[in-house]
């Protein structure tokens, strides 16, 4: 049996909705696992890609500090990266704080909300400092592919893979990224 | 007229007749001239409107926003557009504007505190001859120096009233710096028309006028519209507002529509960066221009002729009347022209600041009063345009030649150019040589030949078209300016050894992502990714990676985009990219993908709301 492809994929600032729609894939999983290994992944909770991987999957955009480290090694490990979801390619729902400074955001979450106690902006060490904008993934590294929808839909992730396994262009069909 | 204080000024609509005030179609005509008076268009006034045509209120609003020169808060006293064409830009404009804000005390694109002045830029103003210019309360002020410059705040400080200020100023030369076989004998007024009406057999000898049956008359007036078209064919003229369609077979389309009403657009938006041979010719032969409208109107069968002038032009407007009112007093125009049964006249409209207005749909729809964005492609407008009614659009050259053709016919007028692309041409020359200006070549002049007249042998590049049209390095001065070769609107930017052309590349870009209309998704954004793209090569954080994304953005728009300026605007960049690779090279600091932002300067907000200033709280570039 020819070597399995070995994948890792990551949610950054993104709703896991994108992994969801993987799962969806249904019992092709069993199809799937036949020809690919999973590396660091939320699917079998490994916290860092152990070795250079052939494919790397992210859903979410770039909204903090953590999410940066995160996404350099990626690039640095996968050998394709592939945005996934809207999030990832423009932002998405999480950019639409762009439009305030992130005082006004932090402010109205954890100052002047309602039935807030002990108020004032986190600031424990732990916690990964905000960036001022929620940044697409290719504004911060090179992407390879983009894979549109929110979530891409069960069948657009399996065409895409299948695809780029066949060593086919994985562009999708008109019929997989028509969503009206 | 002008009240510089925030209250709604009273009876603002008194300045429009009332039966235009509820006319949907005379709405840009109307904010123009609100605009004017009160250099804004207060909300009050968009109310009223909207209510008394009947639309709503966003209708109002939407022009607003999409109009450059129409502004919904009120703008100074003294309004003060630079036009910021690269050719200005060369010739130092921002150092210009920057004195002009530090003078008046005003920061670019505000209006100063007490309602007295406010500074924008504007794109090209046509003026790119005797730029650097600037649009002051509408009205261009050419050859801008620092003395100039000091001496307008000045009088803006003093609150001097525009009428008193030193004519010379304003003086808008029309340097015509080469004439061929056209304008060495210009046609005189009347000549062209009357050629036409005489093919036809339309002038009687004035016993027999009373005598002649009006269908004969008419039968007449109709042949000789067809032998006039035939001329036009024969001439095989081509357009000259840059695509190069063949008028006759235009002409004819409308001739031949049935239905409804016939209408004869003169195109005059001229809003290709670069390109003046409009203005120049209206300003020195808006005979032969209205002329040439007039014998379309004869050869399609059409009553109403539109001139859309570019706003930038407002200052001919007086002019342009008194040539119309003499061509009416001289029977050129109007009802019975040369006391045939042909009537035909001619009225102004405006454009208010949108390059897109020059693209033949849109420029319909401006002059119907709306937004002007493009429409599809079919029905054309030779079936459904104006009005939904057959249309005739064409530039004012084209018009001007067309006269020509008339009067000395389509032969004599083939005579000159190339087999592809008769007659002559006029050539907008501006940038670095000796003698900017017009010069009128037949078609197929070679860019060497040009170079050499006006005085520019050591260019490094030359801009053909304008942006949206062919940019060549010296290996390519030796092509010839034709159909067959580097089409467009004769323009030709030159740019000496010293530029960067780099400025030219962020120039266009910039200019591309303001006047986008914003209909279709390649254009509106693909506009702005290639200007942000060149910003991040500006700052230095270009990468190969990037390069093959602006050629990837580039083929998108170039086979996606909706009209032509979506699909031409990103030829300024894969040309540079080929022509002149060393600018982007330059700018290359890594092989490798790098941000375009500082990313450890993106968690600075973080880092002072929380006062946090520990390892984690800091991202350090990565290493490639
Ligand atoms: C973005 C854009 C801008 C244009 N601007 C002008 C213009 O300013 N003047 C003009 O005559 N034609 C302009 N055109 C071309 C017109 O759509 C149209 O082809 C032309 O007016 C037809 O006249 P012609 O056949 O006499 O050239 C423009 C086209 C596009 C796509
Ligand atoms: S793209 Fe949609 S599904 Fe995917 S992470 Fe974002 S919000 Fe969730
Ligand atoms: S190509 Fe640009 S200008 Fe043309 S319709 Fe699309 S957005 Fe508007």
């Amino acid at each position: 049996m020819a070597e399995k492809l070995k994948v890792a994929t990551c949610s950054l600032a993104g709703c896991f909705g994108c992994h969801m729609s993987l799962l969806d894939i249904d019992e092709r999983l069993l199809d799937l696992l036949e020809v690919v290994e999973f590396d660091r992944s939320p699917i079998n909770d490994i916290k860092h890609i152990s070795q250079p991987v052939d494919l790397g999957l992210i859903e979410g955009g770039v909204c903090n500090a953590e999410n940066v480290h995160v996404l350099h090694e990626f690039r640095k490990m996968c050998k394709i990266l592939v945005a996934v979801g809207e999030c990832g390619i423009t932002g998405g729902l999480p950019s639409m704080r762009n439009s305030f400074t992130l005082k006004e955001c932090l402010e109205e979450a954890f100052v002047r909300g309602v039935g807030t106690e002990n108020a004032h902006i986190p600031d424990d060490p732990e916690i990964p400092l905000l960036l001022d904008k929620v940044r697409p993934l290719h504004h911060i590294v090179k992407i390879d592919y983009f894979l549109p929808g929110c979530p891409p839909s069960a069948d657009a992730l399996w065409y895409f893979l299948t695809e780029l396994m066949a060593g086919n262009d994985p562009s999708l069909p008109q019929e997989l990224i028509h969503f009206d | 007229m002008y009240s510089a204080t925030a209250t709604p000024v009273p009876d603002f609509l008194d300045l429009i007749p009332p039966e235009r005030r509820s006319d949907p179609h005379a709405l840009l005509q109307i904010l123009i001239q609100i605009q004017h008076a009160y250099h804004h268009v207060p909300q009050e006034a968009a109310k009223r409107l909207a209510a008394e045509m009947g639309i709503p209120l966003v209708r109002v609003q939407g022009l607003l926003s999409f109009y450059s020169f129409l502004s919904p808060q009120p703008q100074g006293e003294y309004v003060i557009h630079f036009s910021d064409n690269i050719t200005d830009q060369m010739f130092g404009n921002r150092e210009l504007v920057a004195l002009m804000c530090q003078r008046l005390d005003v920061n670019l694109g505000e209006t100063r505190k007490d309602g007295r002045v406010s500074v924008h830029f504007t794109s090209c103003t046509g003026m790119c001859d005797q730029g650097p210019a600037a649009l002051v309360n509408y009205l261009p002020v050419t050859n801008l120096d620092r003395e100039r410059i000091e001496r307008i705040a000045d009088l803006v400080n003093a609150q001097i009233p525009l009428k008193d200020w030193p004519a010379e100023f304003f003086v808008v030369k029309s340097q015509i710096r080469r004439s061929d076989v056209v304008f060495r004998k210009p046609i005189e007024p009347g000549a062209g028309i009357r050629a036409s009406l005489e093919r036809g057999g339309a002038f009687l000898p004035e016993w027999a006028e009373d005598l002649a049956p009006s269908d004969a008359r008419r039968h007449h007036l109709e042949r000789g519209g067809a032998e006039t078209l035939k001329e036009i064919y024969h001439s095989d003229l081509r357009g000259r507002g840059g695509a190069g369609f063949k008028t006759g077979i235009k002409w004819e389309s409308v001739r031949d529509a049935k239905a409804g009403d016939h209408y004869v657009l003169c195109n005059a938006d001229e809003g290709e960066p670069g390109t003046f041979k409009d203005r120049v010719l209206l300003t020195d032969y808006a005979d032969m221009v209205f002329e040439g409208m007039t014998i379309c109107g004869h050869v399609v069968g059409s009553k109403i002729g539109i001139l859309y002038l570019r706003q930038e032009y407002w200052y001919m407007k007086e002019h342009l009347e008194n040539v119309l009112n003499s061509r009416r007093e001289a029977a050129l125009l109007g009802k019975g022209i040369l006391g045939t049964d042909l009537d035909f006249d001619i009225e102004l409209q405006f454009g208010a600041g949108a390059y897109i207005c020059g693209m033949e749909t849109a420029m319909i729809k401006s002059i119907e009063g709306r937004r002007g964005i493009p429409r599809r492609r079919w029905p054309l407008p030779v079936h459904q345009g104006y009005l939904r009614c057959p249309t005739v659009v064409n530039n004012v050259e084209t018009f001007a030649a067309a006269t020509v053709i008339s009067a000395k016919g389509g032969a004599w007028f083939a005579h000159n150019g190339t087999g592809q692309s008769t007659g002559t041409k006029l050539f907008c020359v501006s940038g670095d040589c000796e003698r900017p200006g017009i010069y009128e070549y037949p078609w197929g002049v070679s860019v060497h030949e040009v170079l050499r007249d006006c005085g520019a042998l050591d260019a490094q590049g030359v801009q053909v078209g304008g942006p949206s049209g062919t940019m060549i390095n010296t290996q390519e001065f030796d092509r010839s300016a034709c159909f067959e070769d580097l089409v467009g609107t004769g323009t030709l930017m030159i740019f000496g050894p010293q530029r960067d052309m780099f400025e030219v590349v962020k120039n266009f870009a910039l200019f591309f992502q303001h006047e986008s209309c914003g209909l279709c998704t390649p254009c509106r954004l693909g506009t702005t990714l290639l200007a942000n793209y060149v910003r991040k090569f500006e700052q230095g954080c270009g990468s190969p990676v990037d390069l093959e994304e602006l050629r990837n953005i580039s083929g998108l728009m170039k086979t996606m985009a909706h009209c032509g300026l979506g699909q031409t605007a990103n030829h300024h960049i894969t040309e540079s990219i080929e022509k002149f690779p060393a600018i982007w090279a330059n700018r290359m600091k890594t092989t490798e993908f790098v941000p375009a932002f500082d990313l450890d300067r993106a968690l600075e907000e973080a880092r002072g709301l929380t006062g946090r200033n520990d390892s984690e709280a800091h991202l350090a570039p990565v290493e490639a």
